[in-house]
């Protein structure tokens, strides 16, 4: 399957677009980076979302969350290893020529444990925090794209903010 | 877990994935194109998906692509330092 490079393209400049004003950074191998970009696409089209290009879908959506891109890895890797795992984004330091780009380890867990409401803690702040960035808001529900990584709603998890975090009277 | 065994060296790719296009070149440099088997994993039918990855989980708990078996040896990831340990360069 291949897909049309006009599609390829737009969608490349405006994911650039959003990865920039976000602070993060497409591989600047535009050969590379277009490859994936397409492989982004035909998964959308498979699937009916950006499923990892590096990682076999299932191709049931909930199953496949932790690995929509970008997905919950990226940040993670990007730390340790200089880019995701598809290399995809890559690190300011990679960016600048300062570290070498290498083939990323897998870390998303063999087994992944099921994605889902995690035990709330009682009393705090309740906030959402998306699990793409870490990016937390103090609203009633959670954004429906992340402002931060573009990330949409049902990436985000409640997250509460216990008592004692909290600046004393 | 098993070890492969077999003549020639066969890959288990995805075909979105970068580093699989980068380790289907590799092998194709080493053995040109007719030289070794390739199998897209995503591109099968589902039942045969299930199949494939039930056969890699005796080579490895933790399957990823690229992907690469050969007599003795399954490699994970694109490792050009590996593939030149076991294919020679
Ligand atoms: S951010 Fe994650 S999902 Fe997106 S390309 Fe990189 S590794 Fe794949």
């Amino acid at each position: 399957m291949t897909i049309d490079p006009e599609r390829v393209r737009k969608t490349y400049e405006q994911l650039k677009a959003d990865a920039e004003a976000g602070g993060y950074h497409l591989n600047p191998d535009e050969a590379w980076t277009l490859g994936l970009v397409e492989g982004l696409l035909i998964n959308e089209d498979r699937y009916g979302y950006w499923a990892c290009p590096c990682r076999l879908a299932s191709g049931n959506k909930d199953e496949d969350l932790d690995i929509i891109c970008p997905c919950d890895y990226r940040d993670p890797d990007l730390h340790d290893w200089g880019a995701c795992y598809c290399a995809l984004y890559v690190s300011d330091e990679v960016l600048e020529g300062k570290r070498p780009l290498q083939s990323v380890p897998e870390r998303r867990p063999a087994q992944c444990p099921k994605a889902g409401p995690r035990p709330e803690p009682a009393g705090g702040i309740r906030l959402w925090r998306c699990r793409v960035c870490g990016y937390l808001c103090a609203r009633e529900h959670p954004p429906g794209v992340c402002p931060v990584c573009k990330a949409k709603r049902e990436r985000f998890e409640p997250f509460v903010l216990p008592p004692s975090a909290l600046p004393g009277p | 877990m098993d070890k492969p065994t077999r003549q020639r060296p066969l890959m288990y790719g995805l075909s979105t994935c970068g580093w699989c296009r980068k380790a289907r070149t590799w092998l194709e440099e080493r053995f040109g194109e007719g030289g070794f088997d390739l199998i897209y994993v995503d591109l099968l039918p589902t039942e045969e998906k299930i199949k494939v990855m039930a056969e890699l989980r005796k080579y490895t708990p933790s399957p990823a692509f690229p992907m690469v078996l050969a007599d003795n040896e399954c490699i994970i990831g694109y490792r050009e330092d590996e593939y030149r340990r076991v294919f020679g360069a």
